[in-house]
C-alpha cells in the first residue's frame, strides 16, 4: 500500500467558504488529528555562481529552483526539492531522544549515525542551513506560510485532509488543502482518483495539483513539496 | 549550527594501550564508543564572481562541505598497528547496498576564532542530516551544486567525561597503488607511522551560551592539564582549518 498525496489552493477562500468546508467536512463525523502549521521557502539560484563550463559569464543564464517545506507534523524536518527532480528529506530527531520522549516519528535519524560519530546530534533545519552556508548557490526569495492549520481522518485512515490558511508577506493568498490518501491498486489514475474525493467531499474549487516526480515510483514527501511549488507560485 | 571547543594531540601507537587505560581511569568507562566514518568532501560545482561594489562588503563565501556517513568497517583491531599486508578493503559504497538508506549528515565549518588569547579552539559548525532521497545521493548533490573532491575513512574509540568527548582514531584513504583488481576499495593510513590522533572536545548547541562556553572552556584547559605527562594538547592551526574556497 502507498500514500499518496495532492493539493489545492482555494484563491478566492472568503471566511464563509472555509467554514462552510469545515462544517461539511465536520458531518462526515471525522477524527480530528490537531492543528499543524507549515513554513514554505522558495530559493532561487544565486546568478553570480557560474556552471564550471560558462567561465566567461559574468552572469548565469540558468534559473533554477530549491524548495523546502517544513509542515509541523513532520516535527522537525524539512523536505527540499531542487530543480522539480531531486528531493531529499532532512531531520534532526534522533531515534533514541524520539523514543525517550514517547513520541512516535516517521522521520528520525537512526541510532548508530549517531553513536558512530556521523553526527554531532546537534543538526540544524535544512532551510537555515542553505540560507547560512549555501548562499553562494542558493538565495532565498520567498517565505510562504500555512498557519490555523486542521487535521481530519476520514474512510477509516485511508483519506486524510489537512487544510491551512496561506499567507504571503502576512497577506492571505487562499486556502489550501492537503488530501492524502492510501492507495492500494497500481497504475490508477490519480488525477481521476482525486477529482472523485473533491466531488464527494464538496471541496471548493481550486488548482488541484496531483503532480509526482517520478511516475514510475511515487515519493511521498518529494511528491509533496513538487504539489506545493506547484500551487504557491504567485 | 554547534559551537565547538576543542583541543588536539597525536600520540605513536605504542603509547595506545597505556592512553586508553588512562582514559578508562579517568572516565569510568570500561566499554569506550566505537566510531567509524566515512566522510566525503565536496566542492561547489560553480564558479562564483560576486559583483564587486563600492561600499559594499560582499560576505557570501562559497565553502567546501564535508557529507558524514557510517561505515561498517572489517575487522581492523585498533590494538595491533597496521601494516600494508593487512589488505583493509571496504566495498563500494555507490553500488545499491541494499533496503536501508544511507543516512548522510552535510557539514560546513566556518574558520575557527581568531586571537591570540584563545585557550581553546572555538568553531561554528553547520550541520543537516539527509535520512531519504529521491534519487541517488549524488544526483541530490550534484543538484544541490556539490561535487566530490576527496573521501576518507576514519575508526576509532571515544570516551565521555563530563561534557567532553575525547576522540581517539586514525584516518585512511584510498590505496591507489595496490587497489587493482579486487572488488571494492583498498584502504591505507594517511599516516603511515601508525600515529593516532586525539580530539578532546565540548558541543555546544548556541554559540550565544556565553556562560556553557566559558564553563566548557575551563573544563578543557583542566584536562589539559590532567593529561600533560601523557601527551600534550593544543590548539590546531586554525589556517588548516578554513573550509573557504579562494576564490
Amino acid at each position: 500500500m502507498a500514500t499518496t498525496t495532492a493539493v489545492l489552493l482555494v484563491h478566492n477562500a472568503t471566511p464563509d467558504t472555509i467554514l462552510q468546508f469545515h462544517d461539511q467536512l465536520s458531518n462526515e463525523l471525522p477524527i480530528t488529528k490537531g492543528r499543524w502549521n507549515f513554513n514554505f521557502k522558495i530559493f532561487r539560484n544565486n546568478q553570480y555562481s557560474i556552471p564550471q563550463n560558462q567561465p566567461e559569464l559574468t552572469e548565469s543564464k540558468e534559473s533554477k529552483f530549491l524548495y523546502t517545506l517544513s509542515p509541523s507534523y513532520l516535527i522537525d524536518s524539512t523536505i527540499c526539492l531542487i530543480n522539480n527532480k531531486s528531493s531529499g528529506v532532512f531531520t534532526n530527531s534522533i531515534e533514541e531522544e524520539v523514543k525517550e520522549l514517547g513520541h512516535s516519528h516517521e522521520l528520525t535519524i537512526p541510532n548508530f549515525h549517531l553513536h558512530l560519530g556521523a553526527t554531532t546530534g546537534l543538526n540544524d533545519k535544512f532551510d537555515f542551513f542553505t540560507h547560512s552556508k549555501l548562499q553562494s548557490l542558493w538565495l532565498q526569495r520567498q517565505l510562504i506560510k500555512g498557519d490555523g492549520g486542521q487535521i481530519y481522518e476520514l474512510e477509516n485512515g485511508n483519506l486524510c485532509f489537512r487544510t491551512s490558511n496561506v499567507f504571503l508577506h502576512g497577506n492571505f493568498r487562499g486556502l489550501l488543502i492537503q488530501i492524502e490518501i492510501n492507495i492500494k491498486e497500481e497504475g490508477i489514475d490519480l488525477e481521476e482518483k482525486f477529482n472523485r474525493i473533491k466531488n464527494k467531499y464538496n471541496i471548493p474549487d481550486g488548482n488541484l495539483c496531483c503532480d509526482v516526480i517520478n511516475s514510475g515510483r511515487f515519493d511521498k514527501y518529494g511528491d509533496l513539496c513538487l504539489q506545493y511549488s506547484k500551487i504557491l507560485n504567485f | 549550527m554547534v559551537h565547538q571547543l576543542s583541543l588536539v594531540s597525536s600520540i605513536p601507537h605504542s603509547q595506545y594501550l597505556q592512553t586508553i587505560s588512562s582514559f578508562k581511569v579517568l572516565t569510568g568507562l570500561l566499554q569506550p564508543q566505537p566510531i567509524s566514518t566515512y566522510s566525503i568532501l565536496t566542492k561547489p560545482n560553480h564558479i562564483f564572481k560576486p559583483k564587486f561594489e563600492p561600499g559594499k562588503i560582499n560576505q557570501i563565501e562559497q565553502y567546501y562541505m564535508k557529507c558524514n556517513t557510517t561505515w561498517s568497517d572489517t575487522d581492523i583491531d585498533l590494538n595491533n598497528p597496521i601494516i600494508k599486508e593487512d589488505n583493509i578493503i571496504v566495498s563500494k559504497l555507490f553500488t545499491n547496498d541494499g533496503e536501508n538508506e544511507r543516512v548522510w549528515t552535510l557539514n560546513i565549518s566556518d574558520i575557527p576564532i581568531a586571537g591570540k588569547n584563545q585557550q581553546v579552539c572555538q568553531q561554528q559548525i553547520y550541520e543537516s542530516t539527509l535520512i531519504h532521497t529521491s534519487d541517488s545521493f549524488l544526483t541530490f548533490l550534484l543538484d544541490l551544486g556539490y561535487e566530490v573532491k576527496n573521501q576518507y575513512w576514519l575508526k576509532g574509540i571515544r570516551f565521555f567525561y563530563g561534557d567532553i568527548i575525547i576522540e581517539i582514531y586514525k584516518v585512511f584513504i584510498r590505496d591507489d597503488q595496490d587497489g587493482e583488481g579486487i572488488d571494492g576499495i583498498k584502504l591505507k593510513l594517511l599516516d603511515e607511522s601508525n600515529q593516532f590522533q586525539i580530539k578532546c572536545y565540548i558541543n555546544i548547541k548556541n554559540s550565544t551560551e556565553i556562560e556553557s562556553i566559558n564553563s566548557g572552556i575551563k573544563e578543557l584547559v583542566k584536562l589539559q592539564e590532567y593529561l600533560k605527562n601523557l601527551f600534550i594538547l593544543e590548539i590546531p592551526d586554525r589556517m588548516y582549518m578554513d573550509s573557504r574556497l579562494k576564490q
